[in-house]
This record gives structure tokens, C-alpha cells and sequence, in this order.
């Protein structure tokens, strides 16, 4: 099944596609830097203890993320996804 | 901007005079700054892990019988920038100042880099890709169509190993093009790109990305995910990071001790004969004395007990950096600082101010958020640094955990880990009170681990490490020495002007389960704080005969005559953790911050911690004796 999910629900090792970012200013620009962008391919690699931040694969790299920022991010995930 | 002929001869003249420059820029920890030592053989201080170099670096190197100017941007994400590194980055670009600017990327992260070299070569028309870090590649199975990749970018490009002299040929020769060619450059961000064009870069990087890497392997970062899970395990991460700092600690204890013991008998030995020497050649008594039981006792002490834990910890740390564990630290801890007010990357300065505190004040730039920034800048004391370590590593061996290494170790961890707690602590009442404002945004790059060079990290972290103490010791251990020999041979009824300021200060070390003696030692080894063991012995010796570092056995007997005991050892050792900032650090806050009253509260911080946990611990002390 696929379907829109936050980024912070997405579950360990899923694979999704961004939907959209819902931020604006200064944080919108940075995560846009950093590959966040609608239709870029997201991994959810893994969740520190306390389950904060968590680090997902974006474009080739590494990113971590705090739930509550990674909240803001939606994805379409989905399962059993190919890709890189 | 194409010059007519008459204008182009000027430019010519011009520019034939004029050093040339070139500019490193890219993504956060693609390696600019190792390529840049490996060109300039400046030794920059470099680290696998994003945000490293805050400010511009430069330097010159030769190409084609010329000296060029090369220099190090700090890693930024994009020319939309973020923080006020990002923006000198940013400006130095625009600014047209630089003749060539070489966009590095890591072959093993392609992707994103790509973005900022779309912008970049949008308004620089002498730019060029080098795409760095090609062994790792290589490593991990992943190969760059390099030539297919220059067609797509329309700029050369070309691959390279930073730290490698021999694979840096192709780079000299694009940069010679690029020097040479008759183009003008730059223009403004917002004349060359708009919304429309920016839009379309992820998606073309994306298939650039797709159409030049292959992988031979079906999952190159295997190995980094393994690693990752147990670095970053919810079991294993916070154990393991003790486990780390233990591991650290106990091997800076024992493997100080023998190299120390040797430094300071060597020392020992040159003392005589120099003290021979001049009192051969009919020097004075007094400026004998000055020179060998002021200068040169403190000299030979600072070098004995300051160098050999510093080229233990050093080269150790920086290992860790290299690898590329630090990110992960910062990954691990950011929920206890997010739970302050702070962020996990506040943990990396702390880890930095374990070597040298000014160092980890500068290190705070790291923080995007200027609340979080002054939060960590505040702290930053509160980490003992290695001048500390001496005096920590001693009272420990001789009064808490004598004869044993690893019993030493697992306290001066549980110490070092008392000053994290009380970080958390400090930060989070700062963040309620003085320094109030919510958790900013946060985003933190984990790169993949790296294979560091252990052989050129140890010997060029023992060169560095000795020449610091060298210097160090030469300009400020030096002339404290001889401040303390003059104030105590000088002074009235039959009492130093040392002895006598001891005794004023009598009261308000007694009040804090120390004495007047240890109160003055600490004031006056502000400069330096690893002149606090030889300033003490100053005090409590004053006008006594010549004695060059004695056995820890001599040390303790001096101690134990001067009234000292095991609490008066642990008093001691709180406020070597809790204390004013040394002399350095305070002027590289005062530089970070521009305030006078934020470099008084740095200072005042630590103190007020320091005077809290020596009266919270005398009062237990004596609650448990009555």
C-alpha cells in the first residue's frame, strides 16, 4: 500500500519519495539545500536513542533530522521501492 | 564581459603583476581543506566532519614558476546562505576577487554537490570541478564517469585523492587553463539565476547523477550502516561513548607516565649543567637564581608534564575526527541538549574544548543559532583542557587512585563526566534564564567513514603538539616563572610577597577545603593553567633550594606536610574543573562574542560552579565526620 506519510513516521529502513515540504524561510531554503526537494528519492536510515533525531539517505548523503522538524516533510512512501 | 583590445592589454599588464588567486569552495566536508594543506603544506587543522573550517584560510603555492594564492573557503550548502560562514563564502565568490574558483565534491556523495556546482558555474565562468576523495570511491566500488560528467557541466573536470600529492597533476593543469583564459567571470546571483532555472537543478542533478556513477557493488555503504548501527545503537551508542572517553583517558594516563619521568630527569640533568655553567662563569648569585629556580624550574616542569599527555590525547583525537566518528556523537546527544535548550553539536564543542578551551570557543561556530552559539560558548569551560589534564591526572594518581592506571582512568572519566552533567545542567538554567528562547532548527550531516592516515596524523600531531608546548612554554610559563621567583624572594619581616598574599587568601580557601596557597596558584595560573602545579610548589617552598619536578613520592610528602588530605585533593580537583577561563580563552570569547558583559558571565559560570561544589562538598565532609 502506498500513501502520504511525515517524514518522522516513515518506518526504519522504508524508502519514500518527498511529497512536499511544508516549511518556509530560512528552514524551507536549508532543506532544500540539502536534496529535500518534492520528488527526491528518502531513506530512513536510522533513529538515535529516545527516538531523536533520526538520519535518513537524501541524495546521496546522510542527514539527520529532529522529529519535530522531519514532521514538516512529507513523503510518498513506498513499499517495497526500488531505486537508489 | 568580453574587453575591447586596448583594455585587454591594461588587464594583461595588470594581471602579469598581481599575485593570481584561486578558490577552494564546496559542500561542507568534501576534503577542501586537506587538498589545500597538500597544495599550500600549510597544516590547517582538518576533520571528517561538516563544518569544520569556520573561517577563510590562505595560502600560496607554485604553478608554472608562479606563486598563486589559494584559499579555503568554509563548506556551504548553497549561494542562498544559511549562516555567517556560508556568507563570507558566499560573498568571497560573488566578490570577483578570486581569478579561478575549483568546486570540490566527494566522489562518494555526488549528488548533492552537484547543486551548489550548477549555481557556482552559473555566475563564474572560471570554474572548475574536482571531484575529490576518488580512493574512497574506489574503496567502495563506485566509479565517476569523469568525462561524461564534464560534457553534462560544461566545465572541466577532473578526479582526485586531496591528501595525494601525484593525483593533483590534472587538477594544476585545469587550474593553469583556467588562469589563462581570456574570459571575464561573475556576475550577481540573482542576474544569472531565477526561481524557474533553481528549480530544475534536483532534478538535473539527479540525472547527471543517474547517467555518470555506477556502482560495482550492489551496496557501497554497507559497512558505514553496520558501523552506524553500532555507534548509533539505543543499546550500545551511550555505553560506547563512555567506553571511548575511558579508553581515551586511560591510554593519555599510561602512556604519560614513563615518557614523563624521562622528560623531566633529562631536564633535571641540563638544569645542573647549566646552573653549573653560569655559576662558572661568575653570574650573580641572584640572577642565577632567577634564571634556574625561577625560569627554568617552571620551563622544564610545563614541558615534562604538559607535552607527554598532549601527544598521547592529540593524535588520538584527531584519529577519531578523521574517521568521521564526531557527527555521530553530536547524533547521539542531541536529545539530552535539545532537552536544555541547546543541540548535539554542542557536544562536538565540548569535545574540542577537551584539548584546548579556545579552541572549542572558536569551534562554536559550528552552531548556526546564535542563542545555542553563546549557550555552548558560556559551557565551554566547564570541559578541562589539556593543560588541566596534568593537574587532574596527578592529584588522582596521587591521592584517590594511587598505583593504579586503570582505577585512575575510571575516575578521571567519572569526573570529566560530572563536568558534562553540569554542562547540561548549566545550559539548561541558561536557557531559562539569561539565554531564553526554544530549540532552533537543526540539521546535522553524517558523512560516510573515512579511512584516516594513522601514520601521518601521529607524526604530524606530535610535531605540532611540541612545538605548541615548546612556544607556549617559552612565552608564558617562562615569565610567570620569574614573576613567582621575584615575588618570592621578595617581601617584608621575613615574608615573601607570595607567602604574604597566600595569607590573605587564607580564609576564603579554607572556606572552600583548600588553602591560601592553592587560591593563589590558581589566580595566578591564569595565563597558563598548567603552571598551577609548579606555582603551588613555588608557594609553599618559597626561598627553598633547587628542585627541578619531583617524583610523584616527593610530591605527595610536600602536599601531605602542607596540611593536605584526600579532600583537600577532591576539593582541588572540582575547581581545576570549575573555574574562571584561562587567559586565552577569555580573549577568544571576548573576539567570538564582542561583549564585555558575555565574556564576564563565561567567566563568572564556571567560578559560581566551581565555589558551589567545593562548599556542597566541605559541608558534606564535615556533616560525615561530626
Amino acid at each position: 500500500m502506498e500513501g502520504v506519510v511525515t517524514l518522522s513516521e516513515m518506518p526504519l529502513n522504508a524508502m519514500g519519495r518527498v511529497f512536499c515540504v511544508r516549511s518556509d524561510g530560512a528552514q524551507l531554503r536549508r532543506l532544500k539545500d540539502l536534496g529535500f526537494t518534492p520528488g527526491a528519492s528518502v531513506q530512513k536510515l536510522m533513529t538515535a536513542a529516545a527516538d531523536d533525531p533520526s538520519a535518513y539517505k537524501i541524495c546521496g548523503c546522510v542527514i539527520a533530522l529532529r522529529s519535530a522538524d522531519a514532521s514538516g516533510i512529507l513523503v510518498w512512501t513506498d513499499v517495497g521501492g526500488s531505486g537508489k | 564581459m568580453i574587453l575591447s583590445k586596448p583594455d585587454h592589454e591594461t588587464y594583461k599588464r595588470e594581471n602579469a603583476i598581481r599575485e593570481k588567486t584561486i578558490a577552494l569552495c564546496g559542500n561542507p566536508n568534501v576534503g577542501k581543506s586537506t587538498l589545500f594543506n597538500t597544495l599550500t603544506g600549510l597544516r590547517q587543522h582538518t576533520g571528517n566532519w561538516p563544518g569544520k573550517t569556520v573561517s577563510a584560510a590562505e595560502g600560496r603555492f607554485r604553478l608554472a614558476g608562479n606563486s598563486i594564492v589559494l584559499i579555503d573557503l568554509p563548506g556551504t550548502y548553497s549561494l542562498f546562505t544559511h549562516s555567517p560562514e556560508e556568507e563570507a563564502a558566499k560573498d568571497y565568490i560573488l566578490s570577483g576577487n578570486a581569478d579561478a574558483i575549483i568546486i570540490v565534491c566527494d566522489a562518494t556523495a555526488l549528488e548533492r554537490n552537484l547543486l551548489l556546482v550548477f549555481q557556482v558555474t552559473s555566475v563564474c565562468h572560471k570554474a572548475a570541478v574536482a571531484v575529490n576523495l576518488m580512493d574512497e570511491a574506489e574503496r567502495k566500488g563506485i566509479h565517476v564517469d569523469l568525462d561524461r560528467l564534464s560534457a553534462l557541466l560544461h566545465v572541466p573536470v577532473v578526479g582526485i585523492a586531496g591528501q595525494k600529492k601525484r593525483t593533483l597533476t590534472p587538477l594544476l593543469e585545469v587550474m593553469k587553463g583556467l588562469l589563462h583564459s581570456e574570459e571575464g567571470q561573475n556576475g550577481s546571483v540573482h542576474s544569472a539565476l531565477n526561481e524557474a532555472e533553481m528549480k530544475s537543478f534536483p532534478e538535473r542533478a539527479h540525472g547527471i547523477a543517474e547517467e555518470v556513477i555506477s556502482q560495482s557493488s550492489p551496496s557501497p555503504d554497507r559497512f558505514d550502516r553496520q558501523l552506524d548501527s553500532i555507534v548509533t545503537g539505543r543499546r550500545i551508542g551511550y555505553p560506547l561513548m563512555a567506553a571511548l572517553l575511558a579508553g581515551l583517558l586511560w591510554l593519555t594516563i599510561r602512556g604519560t607516565n614513563i615518557p614523563s619521568q624521562i622528560l623531566s630527569e633529562m631536564l633535571f640533568t641540563l638544569g645542573d649543567r647549566i646552573s653549573g655553567l653560569f655559576l662558572a662563569f661568575g653570574m650573580p648569585r641572584v640572577i642565577h637564581d632567577a634564571l634556574i629556580f625561577g625560569v627554568y624550574r617552571v620551563l622544564a616542569w610545563v614541558i615534562s608534564v604538559m607535552l607527554p599527555p598532549m601527544a598521547v590525547f592529540f593524535p588520538l583525537f584527531t584519529l577519531l575526527e578523521d574517521v568521521g566518528y564526531l557527527p555521530r556523537l553530536a547524533f547521539n546527544l542531541d536529545k539530552p541538549f535539545q532537552c536544555c535548550g541547546a543541540c548535539g553539536k554542542q557536544a562536538l564543542t565540548m569535545a574540542m574544548g577537551l584539548g584546548c578551551n579556545a579552541v572549542g570557543v572558536t569551534g562554536c561556530r559550528i552552531i548556526d543559532s546564535p542563542r545555542e552559539r553563546m549557550l555552548a560558548i558560556l559551557t565551554n569551560s566547564l570541559m578541562p583542557c589539556n593543560g588541566r589534564f596534568p593537574i587532574l591526572i596527578t592529584l588522582i594518581t596521587l591521592f584517590i587512585a594511587a598505583g593504579s592506571p586503570l582505577l585512575a582512568a575510571a575516575v578521571l572519566t567519572l569526573i570529566i563526566l560530572l563536568g558534562v552533567s553540569v554542562t547540561l545542567a548549566a545550559t539548561k538554567l541558561l536557557s531559562h534564564t539569561i539565554l531564553k528562547g526554544e530549540s532552533s532548527f537543526f540539521t546535522l550531516e553524517l558523512p560516510p567513514y573515512r579511512k584516516p592516515n594513522i601514520g601521518q596524523i601521529l607524526v604530524r600531531s606530535l610535531f605540532d603538539r611540541t612545538l605548541f608546548v615548546l612556544r607556549r612554554a617559552m612565552t608564558v610559563a617562562a615569565p610567570a616563572g620569574l614573576l613567582l621567583w621575584v615575588l618570592s624572594n621578595v617581601g617584608a619581616d621575613g615574608k615573601s610577597l607570595l607567602a604574604l598574599t597566600a595569607d590573605c587568601f587564607e580564609p576564603l580557601g579554607r572556606s572552600l577545603g583548600m588553602d591560601g596557597a592553592i587560591m593563589i596558584a590558581f589566580l595566578l595560573s591564569w595565563p597558563a593553567n598548567e603552571t598551577f602545579i609548579p606555582i603551588l610548589l613555588m608557594v609553599y617552598l618559597s626561598r627553598s633550594t633547587l628542585m627541578v619536578p619531583p617524583s610523584s613520592g616527593e610530591l605527595r610528602e610536600i602536599l601531605l606536610a602542607h596540611g593536605w588530605t584526600a579532600s583537600t585533593a577532591v576539593s582541588v580537583v572540582l575547581f581545576t574543573m570549575m573555574h574562571w577561563p584561562c587567559a586565552a580563552t577569555v580573549l577568544t570569547i571576548f573576539n567570538e562574542t564582542g561583549s564585555i558583559r558575555k565574556t564576564a558571565e563565561a567567566v563568572a559560570l564556571p567560578t559560581v560552579c566551581g565555589v558551589l561544589f567545593c562548599c556542597v562538598f566541605k559541608l558534606i565532609g564535615s556533616l560525615l565526620l561530626s
